[in-house]
């Protein structure tokens, strides 16, 4: 436990002196950067130790205020939650030093690196925070040095934009939050974890209603549809590795904190699963398909953490339903692939957005259309870059798809079973995973192809060059990771034991059958990538022999016979996509506006494509309008006359005193 | 074992012969004469011995992708079930394997063809992606409907324990399986490999700027991608096992020879459907499979 409390200190501390030394922005993000990278390290060996060796433990809190103490404790699920937390930190915090060196003149580096912390020391705190008000008081933390990150930049009005919209989604969601844990203290009489999980009698009654808000306030923060509305709009206006930490980790910890909601309010209903099935596959389906629509490369990741979130919900509400059905299988294969997909996630999005930042600031722009042939000139970027977006589509051998496979082994077996809701559950499973990962392909191809391949469309495009090497590394270090994960599963596999047991409850023999099982699946597949490896190389031998001592020339691209080729002829990313959003415009709903001449040589044409969230166009936006044209009634209050307000003051303490004395 | 090893190396051997007899059917229907049976053998031979030209827009992805999805092919023909449904490799699970195999492989052509930066090989990309995102859900509905009825989680487990009372389903299964299979590697009604128009291709347009070597193993590769998927249909219409491993064979090779004759005689009889309506057949596809699925379950 000391580990962990050290870890977060120095990641605190650090952040601290960084921001007293705001005038040396080279110093300040050093300090910050090294704090972070020192306490990850600290808290990562003490999490994988705890992993490793199966141990729990728990802290009484030494001050107790008379709301709460300051309880802290480590199992299995936090340590699980804490290593990508930890691994993440590090890596953007390297990265960002490197990232924030243009801003060294227009900005505080030192409060940068002081919300930087904040944010990571309040998501390791609430990871191991064993206490209802304490855990809430660092899930606000969290939120608001988040906020203070995605306006970083806030000189752009579409940034300060996103961060009120954030701000906005955050509280309403901390709101359930507040009402749940409420509700839980009034049947326990405490607000300790330890009294929650002692009193699961006292709870039993409330627990559906604790189940919807925890649902609902976790929600929220974690991204499921419809609450996923922040999510395209902060992620972009965040600085790349703020962005990168908060969908990589941050909104993990609303997974974190459903899972362990989940535990304390014990044996499951079916329609938990079902409901949570459902928002997992309606949000896999709607984030993929939105996310093909995106010309912003980061707001296209944005929407893919929508994607990737779903199927982990997929994954627990599978786990639900087996603990519900009895279905050990079920539930364990479900667990066990949406806590891996939370991992990989993790990593890849990670890798992902650090990418699509060094893109984005070596090339000024996030829009993908003007982009293209960067490869050439950032190859280590692109190359970590196609690992990212092969593994988050879930293509084998990397870690996407270990974590997809089991969710798809786990429905595959209980394809069998007669309960009709599991059948098609398992059913829906199967073919949803194979739609968001053949359209995930989809995005991804495009991304990779339309800004890294080809030729440059635009001179933002053809100034490229390899970002730094501290950048460079953050990449490499995750794109390595991606891999070794993919293909390490038969080890990895076995250290699940604990962590399965918390969540699912369910006996040590069903859970080391289950184990036993995914270990040699894996140690199969890896046989069959060892065959396909050494194919490659043969082939790649064979091919190398065959053209050695041939002239290989170069000639551009063939294009039918027309000889005067321009970059701008390739193919588009819109048009890549456009097969595809054409045909789910019925969700998608995206505007097409053209403007042509009549003329017989037309001077200007134009054409503007928009998609537009459709939660935010039809729900979001009349209901704040509503909101805000009700709120506009009461303005007459407020007249920006002093007279009027000491009127006020007297009156209220007026009402108080007579409602005191009556 | 030795049987499953002489039908990987039968694969690995035959497959260039498939083109060549759909090419045959679709001569004897139009009264010509047709190229030779082995023609695919003779332009592979030519391939290897010429050099490459390649794209200045090109990186190296242009000539990996040929080279990973041909490794990732021979992986899958490990798991497939040839003759006796049998397969040299098998566990519970593979059915998932199988199907992620075939998604890296198509990951690889469209970085490849996209790698050239050509329109033309930009709409090929474009359409081979979106049709996976129709046929993917229904190969994997297909083969729940077959993991169901089997009680079984890999490809041979499923393949080699069928019976005729199995009739409706693998019917179904079959016909959905078929025009996965027609789609998958790119022959009529979904793409024409024939077709002189580039504006109008799928498969051959993407490969328009690989030469040489690099050439040679994408022909090789679509003519074991035909292979392997027709393995499957084959193996789901004529679910017999005689049990002597010779007939079985016979069973088998007649059974590809007969569904290369089915491609040609479809390719002879219909012209290419408009793009926009290859979804509609895709998702017939996914509707055949689905009935299967509740016929099974009722």
């Amino acid at each position: 436990m000391f580990e962990f409390i050290l870890s977060v200190s120095i990641i605190f501390t650090s952040g601290i002196i960084a921001c007293l030394l705001n005038r040396h922005p080279g110093k300040a993000s050093f300090i910050g950067a090294a704090g972070a990278v020192t306490g990850s390290t600290i808290g990562l060996i003490a999490s994988i130790r705890i992993i490793l060796n199966d141990i729990t433990v728990y802290k009484k809190g030494i001050c107790a205020f008379n709301i709460g103490t300051l309880s802290t404790g480590i199992d299995q699920l936090s340590a699980f939650f804490l290593i990508p937390l930890f691994i993440l930190v590090a890596v953007s915090s390297v990265y960002g030093i490197q990232y924030l060196k243009p801003f060294y003149a227009k900005k505080t580096i030192g409060s940068f690196w002081l919300f930087f912390n904040l944010l990571a020391a309040s998501m390791a705190t609430l990871v191991i925070a064993r206490n209802g008000v304490f855990f809430l008081v660092a899930w606000e933390i969290m939120s608001l040095s988040s906020y203070f990150l995605v306006t970083f930049e806030d000189e752009h009005k579409s940034v300060r934009q996103a961060g009120i919209i954030y701000l906005i989604a955050n509280h309403i969601g901390v709101m359930f939050l507040f009402f749940m844990f409420a509700m839980m203290g009034k049947a326990c009489g405490s607000m300790e974890f330890s009294d929650f999980s002692a009193a699961s009698s006292a709870i039993l009654p409330v627990s559906s209603a604790l189940f919807i808000m925890a649902t609902i306030g976790f929600g929220v923060k974690a991204g499921f549809v419809p609450f996923h509305f922040w999510l395209p709009q902060a992620h972009p206006a965040a600085p790349s590795p703020v962005s990168a930490l908060m969908s990589a980790v941050m909104i993990k910890t609303g997974i974190y904190g459903l899972l362990r909601i989940l535990i304390f309010i014990g044996p499951p209903h079916l329609w938990w699963g079902i409901t949570l099935f459902g928002i997992g596959l309606i949000s896999g389906i709607y984030g993929v398909l939105f996310a093909l629509a995106q010309r912003d490369i980061k707001r296209l990741l944005a929407y893919c953490s929508v994607e990737n979130i779903g199927i982990i919900a997929m994954g627990i509400g599978l786990g639900l339903i087996g603990l519900n059905k009895k279905l050990p299988v079920l539930a364990l294969f479900g667990f066990a692939g949406s806590l891996l997909h939370v991992f990989n996630h993790a990593l890849f999005k990670g890798l992902l957005f650090l990418g699509a930042g060094a893109v984005a600031q070596q090339t000024g722009t996030r829009n993908m259309e003007i982009l293209g042939g960067i490869f050439k000139k950032m190859p280590a970027t692109g190359i970590t870059f196609l690992i990212g977006a092969a593994a988050i589509s879930g293509l084998p051998p990397l870690n996407g798809f270990v974590s997809e496979f089991l969710i798809y082994f786990g429905s595959f077996k209980c394809i069998t079973v007669s309960s009709l809701s599991v059948v098609v559950s398992s059913l829906l499973a199967i073919t949803g995973l194979a739609f968001i990962g053949a359209l995930a392909a989809a995005c991804f191809t495009k991304v990779f192809s339309i800004v890294f391949l080809g030729s440059a469309r635009s001179a933002s495009a053809e100034k490229a060059a390899e970002p730094g090497k501290m950048m460079r590394a953050g990449m490499v270090f995750l794109a390595v990771l991606c891999v070794l994960t993919g293909i390490s599963m038969p080890l990895i596999i076995p250290c699940f034991h604990g962590l399965l047991t918390e969540v699912s409850g369910l006996a040590f023999s069903e859970i080391d059958m289950f184990l036993s099982q995914a270990k040699t699946t894996f140690v199969f597949i890896n046989k069959i990538y060892a065959v396909i490896a050494v194919v490659f190389t043969c082939a790649f031998l064979l091919r190398k022999k065959i053209l050695a001592g041939k002239i290989v020339r170069t000639a551009p691209t063939w294009d039918c016979g027309y000889s005067h080729p321009s970059a701008k002829m390739q193919y588009t990313g819109s048009s890549f996509v456009q097969p595809i959003t054409d045909f789910f415009n019925f969700i998608l709903r995206a505007g097409k506006k053209t403007e042509l001449s009549s003329d017989i040589f037309p001077k200007k044409i134009s054409l503007r494509f928009e998609s537009q969230d459709i939660f935010m166009r039809y729900i979001y936006e009349p209901l704040s309008e509503k909101i805000y044209s009700l709120i506009m009634k009461l303005r007459w209050i407020q007249h920006g006359r002093l007279q009027v307000y000491i009127l006020y003051i007297v009156a209220t303490l007026l009402v108080l005193i007579i409602w005191k004395l009556g | 074992m030795k049987s499953v090893l002489l039908n990987i190396i039968l694969a690995l051997i035959a497959a260039p012969l498939l083109p060549g007899i759909i090419n045959r059917v679709k001569a004897v229907f139009a009264g010509r004469k047709g190229q030779p049976l082995l023609q695919l053998y003779y332009d592979l031979h030519k391939l290897l011995k010429k050099s490459a030209v390649f794209s200045s827009a090109t990186t190296f992805f242009f000539w990996v992708g040929p080279l990973a999805g041909f490794a990732v092919l021979a992986g899958s023909l490990l798991v497939v079930p040839q003759a006796q449904g049998k397969s040299l490799v098998q566990f519970p699970g593979d059915i998932i394997l199988f199907v992620y195999l075939f998604g890296v492989m198509r990951f690889f052509a469209v970085v490849s063809a996209m790698d050239t930066g050509s329109s033309f090989e930009g709409m090929g990309a474009s359409r081979e992606i979106q049709f996976a995102v129709f046929a993917e859900p229904a190969l994997f509905v297909g083969l729940v409907t077959l993991a169901r009825k089997t009680a079984n989680l890999s490809l041979s487990g499923i393949y080699s324990s069928f019976s005729w009372h199995d009739g409706t389903i693998l019917m179904l299964v079959s016909a959905a399986f078929f025009i996965i299979f027609l789609a998958e590697n790119s022959r009529l009604p979904v793409d024409d490999p024939n077709t002189h128009l580039e504006l109008t291709m799928i498969h051959e347009v993407m490969v328009l700027d690989h030469s040489g070597p690099d050439l040679a193993i994408i022909f090789y590769s679509a003519s074991l991608k035909l292979w392997i998927l027709g393995s499957l249909v084959v193996g789901a219409i004529i679910p017999m096992h005689t049990g002597n491993i010779i007939f079985d064979e016979l069973i088998f090779l007649s059974g590809i020879a007969a569904l290369s004759l089915a491609v040609g005689i479809v390719e002879s009889c219909m012209a290419r459907l408009k793009l926009l309506k290859v979804p509609q057949l895709l998702i017939a596809g996914f509707a055949l499979a689905m009935l299967a699925l509740i016929f099974q379950i009722m």
